[in-house]
């Protein structure tokens, strides 16, 4: 399975792209999403990387939520 | 009998049941083969008795097998709960950091817009990538005669 950082920062730089978002390494946005990707390596290092695709299309769908 | 024994303050020591089970079914497979032993030295034991306790061993045997089975189970059902709950708090992190990243450079993921359609396409092509590359594992895993 995909480390979740791997995966989030690859799901992020699609829709970026497909949204005409220059990401590129140096630009704005590569720096987003660096500052918010990184915490998520940690997360790696101690638990399985196995973030469930349905959950989080679920989510989205839904809104998100706290 | 392990409160009368707490009560007369023996030395009792209190076990895993599935240790307990092994230690007794080696014990009487230790005794059978001191009852060959005797029955082929002296003669003395008689086949009724050789048969029940060989019974009673079989009996003992199933009963260990059925609590380790049971055991096993149970720690397989945790591991997959444990699972489960990664799986999903891993995708709540993701759905939190997509939500911060996109909001901060403007783009707005409410449900049925174009970013969240977007963001689902790219999604649902991961969840097939997924699929794909599990497939492959567990045809590799067959030739190697392994379990993943």
């Amino acid at each position: 399975m995909t480390d979740l950082a791997v995966r989030a920062e690859q799901l992020l730089r699609a829709v970026l792209t497909d949204l005409e978002v220059d990401v590129t390494p140096g630009s704005p946005a590569a720096e987003v999403i660096e500052r918010h990707v990184a915490p998520l390596r940690l997360v790696s290092l101690f638990e399985e990387p196995s973030a469930d695709l349905a959950s989080l299309i679920r989510l989205l769908e839904g809104g998100g939520g706290s | 009998m392990l409160w009368e024994a707490q009560q007369k303050q023996e030395p009792i020591e209190v076990r895993d049941p599935g240790d307990a089970l092994l230690a007794a079914a080696e014990m009487a497979d230790e005794l059978m083969q001191r009852l060959r032993i005797e029955l082929n030295k002296d003669g003395k034991l008689s086949p009724s008795l050789l048969s029940a306790i060989g019974e009673w061993l079989d009996r003992s045997s199933k009963l260990n097998k059925t609590v380790l089975d049971a055991r096993l189970d149970e720690r397989t059902a945790r591991i997959d709960e444990r699972n489960v709950r990664i799986s999903n708090l891993q995708a709540k992190q993701l759905d939190d950091v997509l939500r911060r990243i996109l909001g901060e450079l403007g783009h707005d993921l409410a449900p049925g817009g174009p970013v969240a359609e977007v963001v689902g396409r790219h999604l649902r092509a991961m969840g097939e990538e997924d699929l794909r590359l599990r497939s492959g594992l567990r045809r590799s895993d067959v030739v190697r005669g392994e379990l993943v």
